[in-house]
């Protein structure tokens, strides 16, 4: 992909629809004569539906981690404010690899995430999940089971089973320990 | 805005990367369960009468359970339990109800014990096994207490 980093920018603000005037009729020039400049723009298209359609599968729950991220690279020294782009540096050229770096990566990033959110999903809908099984109250047909007791010795032990009947879907157990017997 | 833009996709990809963190790590099979412990004295009295608080009242009107009419509910606990930990409830009696899980059993049920020892550290039940499925409920009774009788209903959540 041969764009310079500044062009990365104006494509992303141009798939998000935030361009206009001047600076829309820029982007859309880029894209029709260039094909790398049109990959780099239907790739976020392809992602954010991506996005979009692993979030309306699940919404994800509120969470301020925006403020909690963004609060901590502010408070760090900006070190991508480069120098006026006529000046062709060793050092403009490390910060352009740089910048383009970051965009790969948190595309990257992203393509990982949803394609993680989709699989997990898809996973949930082929097999009951015994994690979910964990947290979902579902009267199982097969009752209650005493597999062990161990009592004082002097102390008489019952058990009476109850029946699934009515709205008992499963058997239950009654442990009775008396010193005088069950009643 | 365009600024925000790109914090909300650095935001979604770090929350997206927690999410299949966590994904993960229930993948891996973290099993624990909450134990609900009802403490209910039972006696008989002139007229029947169930404590509202105590809910479905249906088992409490099977045998052995109907030699009494009275059942009112004294305590009502959660036990969080993660697998290999305990949980314990002080009766009124002076007893304590300790309850431990041991994870999943063979046909994915909750490996569950209970045991009841004594305020001078002797046991009065050493030790109830069960397996169960989330939403079933047992019961250990027969303590004898103030003319009645305690009834613990245990329901794994």
């Amino acid at each position: 992909m041969s764009l310079p980093g500044s062009d990365f920018l104006i494509l992303q603000a141009y798939a998000d629809g935030e361009l206009e005037g001047t600076e829309l009729a820029a982007a859309e020039k880029l894209v029709a004569e260039n094909a790398d400049a049109r990959a780099f723009v239907e790739s976020l298209v392809v992602l954010g539906y991506g996005v979009r359609a692993a979030h309306e599968l699940e919404p994800l729950p509120a969470i301020d981690l925006t403020s909690a991220v963004m609060g901590k690279l502010e408070a760090e020294p900006v070190a991508q404010v480069r120098p006026a782009a006529s000046v062709t540096s060793l050092a403009a050229q490390r910060e352009r690899r740089a910048q383009k770096s970051q965009v790969v990566v948190m595309i990257g990033a992203l393509a990982l995430a949803a394609a993680g959110i989709l699989y997990l999903r898809g996973r949930g809908e082929e097999t009951p999940k015994p994690e979910v099984a964990s947290v979902v109250p579902t009267p199982s047909a097969s009752g209650v089971e005493v597999s062990n007791i161990d009592s004082s010795g002097d102390k008489n032990v019952s058990v009476f089973y109850l029946p699934a009947s009515g709205g008992n879907a499963a058997s239950s157990v009654v442990v009775w320990i008396d010193e005088k017997g069950a009643p | 805005m365009r600024a925000m833009t790109r914090r909300n996709l650095l935001a979604a990809a770090l929350f997206a990367s927690a999410s299949l963190g966590a994904g993960a790590a229930l993948a891996a099979g973290a099993t624990k369960v909450r134990a609900e412990v009802m403490v209910i004295h039972a006696t008989k009295g002139p007229a029947s009468s169930y404590d509202a608080r105590i809910g479905d009242v249906s088992r409490l009107k099977e045998p052995p359970f109907d030699s009494f009419n009275t059942y009112k509910l004294l305590d009502k606990q959660t036990l969080d339990l993660d697998s290999g930990k305990n949980g314990s409830v002080v009766l009124p009696n002076g007893r304590t109800l300790q309850v431990s899980y041991a994870g999943l059993t063979a046909d994915s049920r909750h490996d569950v014990s209970a045991s009841i020892s004594q305020p001078d550290g002797q046991s009065y039940l050493k030790l109830l096994r069960v397996s169960a499925s989330l939403g079933q409920t047992f019961f250990v009774a027969g303590q004898s207490y103030q003319g009645g009788n305690l009834v613990l209903a245990i329901t794994l959540r």
